[in-house]
């Protein structure tokens, strides 16, 4: 058993949404009682709690201490051996190409993110929270990362930019493409398989052994975008959330 | 089984519904039409009608009656 819960002060969350966030994530052998003790101890006026997906008993404590479901997130993974696309979809793919961002490209990114293109979220659906607010939190979660070194790339169709994604290497030969999407006057082409099949170009490319994700299962269709491109499913966690501002 | 028909049942057929749904059916208004969902209709048309479809069509085909305009451009006229 633990002595301590694993709880990282999410401080940017400040930041990105005005409030301090809490983001506890509860282990597999952690039990009841002492859940029951620790998660009063360390709310903060925002609390995100992820829960195992077989953590029966942790669902139902996170019930009974006034937590509400908002999503499960998805993690899978593909072996980067080969991109299997039928006939139509290798067609459409060839016709879109990706190439690293420049600065303006990346301002217009920032402006299609604020056009409202990401609306799954476990931030952007909680009324808690504005829709701006939500559109923020990727503008800064993109700033941050791009300090930390990672990639990011527009989507080309026609010399249109139609989408982009990002491009993180997580070590072991291990890359995790943290997000995706297509741009607004293109969320409705059809065109979206493109942004997880250029990441994983990429990852072939760049000789990565693997391709990490993780997809909140409030968004269905990138959900079956990553069946359709034949991922493995590696696990699943619940997410609670509380606010007690 | 006259155009309108065979292009009525590659909406069923992709997406599990039934014809009354297809009247007026837009891009996204249900879930499986999605991404995923929207090539394997432009597959089953292909196939149906034997034609290939451009991909600005595909891009442009967001409404079960915006995709008799798109296939009417292929000679295949839907009525």
């Amino acid at each position: 058993m633990r002595a301590n819960l694993k709880v990282v002060d999410a401080f940017w969350e400040k930041r990105n949404l005005g409030v301090c966030c809490n983001e506890i994530e509860i282990e597999p052998g952690d039990e009841t009682d002492f859940l029951k003790r620790e998660l009063p101890l360390n709310e903060a006026e925002y609390t995100v709690v992820k829960v195992p997906s077989n953590k029966f008993d942790a669902m139902f404590l996170m019930q009974d201490l006034g937590y509400t479901y908002i999503e499960s997130s998805i993690n899978l993974v593909h072996d980067l051996k080969e991109i299997r696309l039928n006939p139509l979809q290798q067609r459409i793919m060839n016709s879109i190409s990706y190439s690293t961002m420049s600065n303006k490209d990346i301002d217009q990114l920032f402006g299609e993110i604020r056009k409202g293109i990401f609306t799954t979220d476990r931030i952007y659906i909680d009324p808690y929270f504005s829709h701006e607010q939500a559109a923020n939190r990727y503008v800064n979660w993109i700033c941050d990362e791009l300090e930390r070194g990672c990639k990011i790339f527009k989507l080309t169709y026609k010399n249109n930019s139609v989408g982009f994604f990002t491009f993180k290497d997580i070590g072991e030969g291990v890359c995790y493409p943290f997000l995706a999407g297509m741009y607004q006057d293109y969320l409705k082409s059809g065109l979206g398989l493109c942004t997880i099949e250029k990441p994983l170009k990429q990852a072939i490319n760049m000789n990565y052994k693997q391709y990490s994700t993780f997809i909140s299962s409030n968004n269905t269709s990138t959900f079956s975008a990553h069946v359709a491109l034949n991922f493995s499913f590696k696990k699943i966690y619940h997410v609670y959330i509380k606010h007690t501002a | 089984m006259t155009n309108l028909e065979k292009y009525i049942k590659a909406f069923e057929e992709t997406f599990n519904i039934t014809a009354d749904q297809t009247k007026g059916l837009k891009y996204q208004a249900i879930s499986e039409w999605d991404s995923v969902g929207h090539m394997s209709l432009i597959a089953a048309l292909e196939d149906e009608f034997d034609i290939m479809i451009d991909t600005d069509d595909i891009i442009d085909f967001s409404s079960f009656e915006k995709g008799k305009e798109i296939l009417s451009k292929y000679d295949v006229e839907i009525k």
